[in-house]
């Protein structure tokens, strides 16, 4: 082996660990060395216990060499979004208010990763109680992106993003609500999976609007993420609303062929307001697909999308309101403006409006479904409409206008989380400043494997996923 | 009973747009019950005299039926 490990994919890693080329120890020592060089300059790292990363790699080591049976993941080190609760570990959520909270349970999601012999080896930082998708930070410090460390992460899952970019770890845990995997896989140039809604459970981690929360993660290539989502998909008797069918077999997916396969290219929403230089990668990459065999077809998108972005906002704020109500009366001053003010929104949604809207999400959802997958098999959007904007003309805090500024961030991407659909990020290039560019692929409920499939197929016929960011 | 869907479409806009609007000042923040009170009647009068269907659960079992059929992912 020649080069840094980190530089690795997760695939690549999980190889040379199964054929003794590589230890658990020398991957962890590698990932840590940049943690240490990296992370105080990205702002990436919420916690981190060297002591305890290396001895979790020493314990994969001595069960490689003592012929136990290895996990799909075994000894690779991964880090995670700083609100997956582990029993004993603080878990800050980004936050003044729970920095000091230590969760007597362990998430289902950490729990599927230590099954599949996964370490953990860092806590990473994200935006205030995950509410937010410009990646600030305004109590305990905004994350930079690796590729210009002016430009935003995105959000939340910030630090998630930044980490995996910069080969800190070789795969992270987010969280999207609105978002916030998305958002900061396509900022960060990575592979970032929101799944379909009751796919993941979301039993120990921290809740933030309990009817849109998903669990998935940001990788750098589409089999990366399929191996991770393998680890953590499936029901959950800790979490009601996870689905009872098993998740299918992704990684086996990956290779199969896409021609023949419908792409549906939105004839409206999803291309308003984006920049020249977004959509011309985006439809080079719809050019990829196409030169594969898939045929392209323009989809009429339901009228009714264009006020699903103000709805999610609509019931994240609701719901989180009720998550936060005590804390907003008690301790308003250990909030961000922010997240104050997107949170105490929610305290002023009359019942029947909230409980309409949640009505009206199983109505369009069927409307949505008929309209779009009733002719392709898949949808492919712009992820962001504008290019990485920087984290001076993105800080917004609570200035007059901000939510009409968040509501465009997240054009393309809250949608889908009304939708409850699955969504795959997927860089596809850089704009003319060198930030990543990215689409998305939206599919049917419980589609994971399409989308990986179709994204694994683009990544074999390009190389946007194998370039890194100069940190030197 | 399931109302006329436009119905609840039009409660929900009608709500949206002063939602939308609302930014909580200083004021209001202080007084959040006062605050909510005013927007509560808002919406109350947004939505009068509409039919309502109370059951919000069951969202997953709504995405299951709407997953592919033939056993592919």
């Amino acid at each position: 082996m020649t080069g840094d490990p980190a530089f690795m994919t997760l695939a690549e890693a999980t190889a040379a660990i199964s054929t003794g080329a590589v230890s658990s120890v020398e991957l962890t020592k590698a990932c840590l060395d940049r943690l240490k060089s990296h992370g105080p300059m990205l702002h990436a790292v919420a916690g981190l216990d060297e002591a305890d990363a290396l001895a979790q790699a020493e314990a994969a080591d001595k069960a490689k060499a003592a012929g136990a049976p290895l996990g799909p993941l075994h000894g690779v080190p991964l880090a995670h979004k700083d609100m997956y609760y582990r029993a004993g570990r603080p878990s800050a959520c980004g936050s003044i208010i729970r920095k000091d909270f230590v969760p007597d349970h362990t998430s289902t999601a950490l729990a599927g990763l230590d099954a599949a012999g996964a370490l953990d080896i860092a806590r990473l930082n994200m935006v205030e109680f995950a509410l937010g998708v410009t990646g600030h930070n305004d109590v305990v410090g905004t994350p930079k992106n690796p590729w210009n460390t002016a430009h935003m992460t995105g959000g939340s899952s910030s630090g998630s993003g930044a980490a995996v970019a910069a080969r800190l770890c070789y795969g992270a845990l987010g969280s999207d609500t609105g978002g916030s995997i998305r958002l900061p896989a396509a900022c960060c140039g990575l592979v970032g999976m929101k799944p379909t809604y009751g796919r993941v459970s979301r039993y120990g981690a921290m809740p933030l609007s309990h009817s849109l929360d998903t669990v998935g993660p940001l990788t750098r290539t589409v089999r990366d993420n399929a191996m991770m989502m393998q680890a953590i998909a499936g029901p959950d008797a800790n979490d009601p609303v996870t689905a009872s069918a098993a998740p299918g077999d992704y990684p086996t997916e990956l290779g199969k062929d896409v021609a023949g396969l419908k792409v549906g290219l939105p004839e409206t929403f999803f291309y308003d307001n984006v920049a020249p230089e977004v959509r011309a990668l985006v439809e080079a990459s719809l050019k990829v697909y196409e030169d594969q065999g898939c045929e392209i077809v323009p989809v009429k998108i339901p009228d009714a999308v264009g006020i699903m972005n103000r709805l999610t906002n609509l019931i994240t704020a609701t719901e989180g309101a009720a998550n936060h109500g005590r804390w907003l009366t008690e301790r308003p001053g250990d909030y961000g403006p922010q997240t104050r003010a997107r949170m105490s929104i929610g305290l002023f949604t009359p019942a029947n409006v909230y409980l309409r809207v949640l009505t009206l999400r199983k109505q369009l959802v069927r409307e949505f479904c008929d309209a779009v997958f009733g002719k392709v098999d898949v949808l492919h959007t712009p992820m962001m409409v504008m290019p990485v904007p920087t984290l001076k003309d993105s800080n917004m805090a609570a200035q007059p206008g901000f939510a009409d500024y968040l509501l465009k961030i997240g054009q393309n991407s809250r949608p889908v989380n009304f939708l409850g659909l699955p969504g795959l990020n997927i860089p596809c290039g850089f704009t003319p400043d060198g930030l990543p560019c990215s689409f998305q692929l939206v599919g049917r409920p419980y589609s994971e494997g399409l989308l990986y499939r179709l994204g694994d197929a683009y990544q074999q016929a390009t190389d946007w996923h194998e370039k890194a960011p100069d940190l030197s | 009973m399931t109302p006329p869907d436009t119905d609840d479409m039009t409660a929900v806009l009608a709500w949206l747009d002063q939602f939308q609007d609302l930014h909580p000042n200083g004021a209001e923040l202080a007084d959040p019950a006062a605050a909510a009170r005013a927007a509560a009647k808002a919406g109350r009068e947004a939505s009068r005299d509409l039919p309502f269907d109370g059951d919000p659960t069951g969202f997953t079992a709504t995405l299951e039926s709407l997953a592919r059929k033939d056993g592919g992912s």
